[in-house]
């Protein structure tokens, strides 16, 4: 009997032993606590260009996109679009991208203070992207484009502004590019994931906007008349066309001319509502002028 | 091995012990343990709800400082122009004003001066290709502006310069006249807030989030751009603000799809915003659950000592008992030299030296105790014998009296011849008497061994009567029989039986001197018939199926009262020449055969002596 307990009792201990053996096996084998982790960028690979780490991405789009996107630093900008160049030499399409993103950046953070030597450094960037991208006729456009604006606005060189800007036009009538649309920031947002270079996505053409400027620079009366009229003939949904009547209603004196095309531009179906406003604004204003000159 | 009655298995004091420990330490340390944990777990809840609270608080502050900065600023280039510090129609010194104000406040993502006629200032400055069609008088913050003719906040849109989305903050420019002809602003890119909110610290992976309260849009989150390619992110956060508001609470738990996140949020009134602060559960749950796990090996760890303590424990409490008892059995079964030893100088110590001293005690008392016995059996023997001896001494005296004076007689030849001749019959009739004495003794004290079958006491009966007819009608006594017609049989020793039988009959006819009536009665009795009574002076076996009785009945001088109780001692004699051993032989014999005997008598009247014997059910 003593006998029998003694041994239950050593039974007992041994299970109670093994249980806690078992525990800590089971202990030492279970995984650890889940912690969960931050997603990681997906390359950890950096490409150093002017003292820069540039995280070497899966693609060229994906490459220019982060150039694009994410520098407030003009330097470490200008070295994330260099590094598209040289990481994916063969993209032709994004290399030209980041070129011209390139010859923008030279005019300096701010090109109202450019001096003439980035002007004239700009210029020559954008000059080498038209030879070295001559296939590539959104590339083209935007080259030429800014050549004509850095001329005329930056370097006040009024003729080869023009020259430039009736290049565009004539060169270029059909390439397009995306203007700052009031959009709800939600589709933007979701329309970011598949964004690519913007210019393929235009809305705009680089040469309604080379006819604005040029109806706004153009000395003689008929030639800005004639730029609105190709505008609106042309580029009849291009936001453009609203400027360009307004620069023509604004002109002293007012042609009648400009007026019809003006209420032709509101009785359209094309017109950009924001600002018809103002253009019928000034359409009344133009009439109850004419009405107390009657008087 | 199992108590009786109930079932369960008789287990030991030590073992009883143990489970008590075990019971305890099972029920106690995991208890203990547990509310431990609960405990901790409730303040480690209420201190991420503290956290919460406070870093929405903290954010809201700071996003409140953040914002007041650009509206001052605002109103300050407004004040600016109003006070003709700067020439609005002289745009070189506006932009050295807007330039030199950037520098100031390198956060302020735009300044923007937009005037009635279109004309558009921006630091830093838009694309060219947007600067052309771009027409402040369209934009949110400019007819804002110019509506609420005060500092405005426009609802977050898209800018145009940087199709960041964002908030401005503007405000119109008076003339002197009071009328507003131009409108300053500042945007406030969310991308820039969202970077703010990314460096706040919620937990391991919590995060700080801004709602528009009118749209329910997540407006700044640490993942701004890539939480819209996240839908369900955006759902969820919506979701536990939505719920935390319906149960009017600023705290809570909320769950999505499985996972448990805590979420806090302060209203930001002034743009009518929602500051939230979110952190998955798992971030402290995977702390808890290292506590628990930590927690869990303690206690099994705990439970596992203890058992093992309480095991030891046992066993020093128990080893002494153990000794106790084995030292208890020892003595029990008669070895009361024995000492039990125990190595405790506790209770347990002291009771085993003092059952040692019960031991010796109790030794000495057997020794003293069997001396007396043997003192007093060498007494008893002694008086016994002598109280034979006396017996036989007086029974073979008397006969070798006659006998001496009777030869005297036979050898003195001066006696006449016939009184020879009487001396010598005399001397014969004696040396038989004194042989039939010695017989009897011989019987008495060495009786014949029974020899056991099936007995038929009725017949047995008959044939004794019958061979002493001849003594009843000398002796004048009439015979009765009263016999049962189909008795039990019993097993006895017949020879035994007659012997037994014979003596009651005789002593009953001796009893009748002067003539009289014996009276046999023969009848089946059940068992419990005879109760404790003094006329019983040997009790039957008490397991038969059934008893025989036979009584035998006299209408003789009877027995006085004082010698009832004698008259089966050996030489206890009331008649001239009897032995005395005839009703001891009677009740030696009645004893050997588990039968019983009982005595009633009547002094003058009679005596009736009953005899009871065991039979069983073979007819």
């Amino acid at each position: 009997m003593l006998c029998q307990e003694k041994n239950l009792t050593k039974r007992f201990t041994s299970i109670l032993f093994r249980t806690f053996l078992l525990y800590v096996f089971l202990l030492g084998c279970s995984d650890p606590v889940q912690q969960e982790s931050t997603p990681r960028t997906r390359n950890n690979e950096l490409f150093y260009l002017y003292g820069y780490g540039v995280p070497v991405l899966g693609s060229a789009k994906e490459q220019l996109n982060y150039a694009l996107s994410r520098f407030s630093e003009l330097e470490e900008r200008k070295a994330a679009l260099e590094a598209v160049g040289k990481l994916f030499p063969k993209a032709r399409i994004e290399r030209a991208e980041a070129e011209l993103e390139l010859a923008y950046l030279s005019l300096g953070d701010d090109f109202r203070m450019a001096s003439e030597s980035r002007c004239r450094q700009a210029i020559s960037k954008y000059e080498s992207i038209l030879r070295e991208f001559p296939d590539l006729s959104p590339v083209c456009a935007k080259a030429r484009w800014y050549i004509a604006w850095i001329y005329m606005d930056l370097l006040h060189d009024k003729r080869r502004g023009i020259e430039n800007y009736k290049r565009v036009v004539a060169e270029y009538p059909h390439e397009g590019f995306l203007p700052s649309p009031r959009l709800h920031w939600q589709e933007i947002f979701a329309r970011q994931a598949r964004r690519e270079t913007t210019f393929l996505l235009a809305k705009e053409q680089w040469a309604a906007l080379a006819l604005l400027e040029l109806a706004r620079n153009l000395n003689d009366p008929k030639e800005k008349i004639q730029a609105v009229e190709q505008l609106m003939s042309y580029y009849p949904a291009s936001r453009a066309v609203v400027y360009g009547l307004m620069i023509l209603l604004e002109r002293h004196p007012v042609s009648q001319q400009a007026i019809e095309m003006a209420k032709e531009y509101l009785a359209s179906g094309n017109a950009y509502l924001p600002l018809a406003v103002y253009v019928r604004r000034r359409l009344q204003e133009l009439s109850s002028g004419l009405q107390n000159r009657r008087k | 091995m199992s108590l009786a009655g109930t079932g369960l298995p008789r287990i030991s004091f030590q073992f009883r012990l143990f489970l008590s420990f075990l019971v305890l330490i099972f029920c106690f340390l995991p208890a203990v343990g547990i509310s431990g944990f609960i405990q901790w777990r409730k303040s480690l809840e209420e201190q991420i709800e503290y956290h919460s609270l406070n870093t929405a608080f903290q954010i809201a502050e700071q996003v409140k400082t953040y914002l007041a900065k650009h509206s001052e600023s605002t109103l300050m280039i407004k004040e600016a122009f109003e006070a003709d510090l700067i020439d609005p129609n002289d745009r070189g010194e506006l932009l050295k004003f807007f330039l030199s104000l950037k520098k100031i406040y390198p956060y302020f993502v735009n300044i923007n001066y937009g005037d009635e006629k279109g004309y558009f200032l921006m630091v830093p400055p838009q694309r060219p290709e947007i600067h052309k069609l771009f027409d402040p008088r369209v934009r949110p913050w400019y007819t804002g502006a110019m509506k609420e003719r005060g500092l405005y906040w426009t609802e977050v849109y898209i800018f145009a310069s940087s199709q960041r989305p964002g908030i401005t903050v503007s405000s119109p420019i008076l003339d002197t006249q009071g009328r507003p002809f131009a409108v300053s602003s500042i945007d406030i890119d969310l991308f820039t807030l969202s970077r703010f909110l990314k460096k706040v610290k919620v937990g391991q992976h919590g995060y700080a989030f801004i709602m528009e309260n009118d749209t329910g849009r997540i407006i700044a989150h640490p993942e701004l751009p890539e939480l819209y390619e996240n839908p369900s992110e955006i759902n969820r956060l919506t979701k536990s603000i939505s719920a935390l508001r319906h149960s009017k609470k600023e705290f809570g738990a909320t769950f999505d799809r499985g996972r448990k996140f805590f979420t806090a949020y302060v209203d930001y009134a002034q743009n009518n915003w929602t500051i939230g602060v979110t952190l998955p559960a798992s971030d402290f749950m995977g702390n808890l659950g290292k506590v628990k796990q930590a927690s869990i090996t303690i206690i099994i760890g705990a439970v596992f000592l203890a058992s093992l303590m309480s095991y030891l424990l046992m066993r020093t409490v128990a080893r002494p008992l153990k000794e106790l008892r084995k030292g208890f059995e020892t003595i029990s079964q008669g070895d009361l030299d024995h000492e039990v030893i125990v190595r405790d100088r506790g209770i347990i110590g002291s009771l085993a030296k003092s059952f040692n001293r019960m031991s010796q005690s109790l030794k000495k008392s057997r020794e003293e105790l069997e001396r007396t016995y043997r003192t007093l059996a060498e007494k008893e023997k002694m008086a016994a014998l002598g109280q034979l001896t006396a017996g036989i001494a007086h029974e073979i005296r008397n006969p070798l009296a006659i006998m001496l004076s009777s030869a005297q007689v036979v050898v003195n030849e001066a006696k006449p011849a016939h009184m020879r001749r009487e001396a010598g019959l005399f001397i014969i009739e004696e040396i038989k008497r004194l042989n039939k004495t010695l017989d009897d003794f011989l019987a008495f004290a060495r009786p014949a061994k029974s020899n056991l079958s099936d007995c038929n006491l009725i017949d047995l009966l008959d044939g004794i009567v019958e061979s002493m007819q001849g003594q009843f009608e000398a002796a004048g006594v009439e015979v009765v029989k009263k016999i049962m017609a189909q008795p039990p049989l019993c097993r006895a020793d017949c020879n035994q039986m007659r012997q037994v039988f014979i003596n009651l009959i005789l002593n009953a006819v001796h009893a009748m001197p002067h003539g009289g009536r014996l009276t046999i009665r023969c009848s089946e009795k059940s068992p419990g018939t005879w109760t404790s009574s003094k006329r019983i002076k040997l009790q039957p076996m008490a397991d038969a199926d059934c008893y025989l009785e036979v009584a035998v009945s006299d209408t003789g001088v009877g027995i006085p009262p004082e010698d009832v109780d004698k008259i089966f001692e050996p030489f206890f004699s009331t008649k001239d020449g009897g032995t005395g051993l005839g009703l001891a032989i009677v009740y030696q014999i009645l004893k050997i055969h588990q039968a019983g005997i009982a005595v009633s008598t009547e002094p003058g009247l009679g005596s009736t002596f009953t005899v009871l014997f065991p039979c069983f059910f073979r007819r």
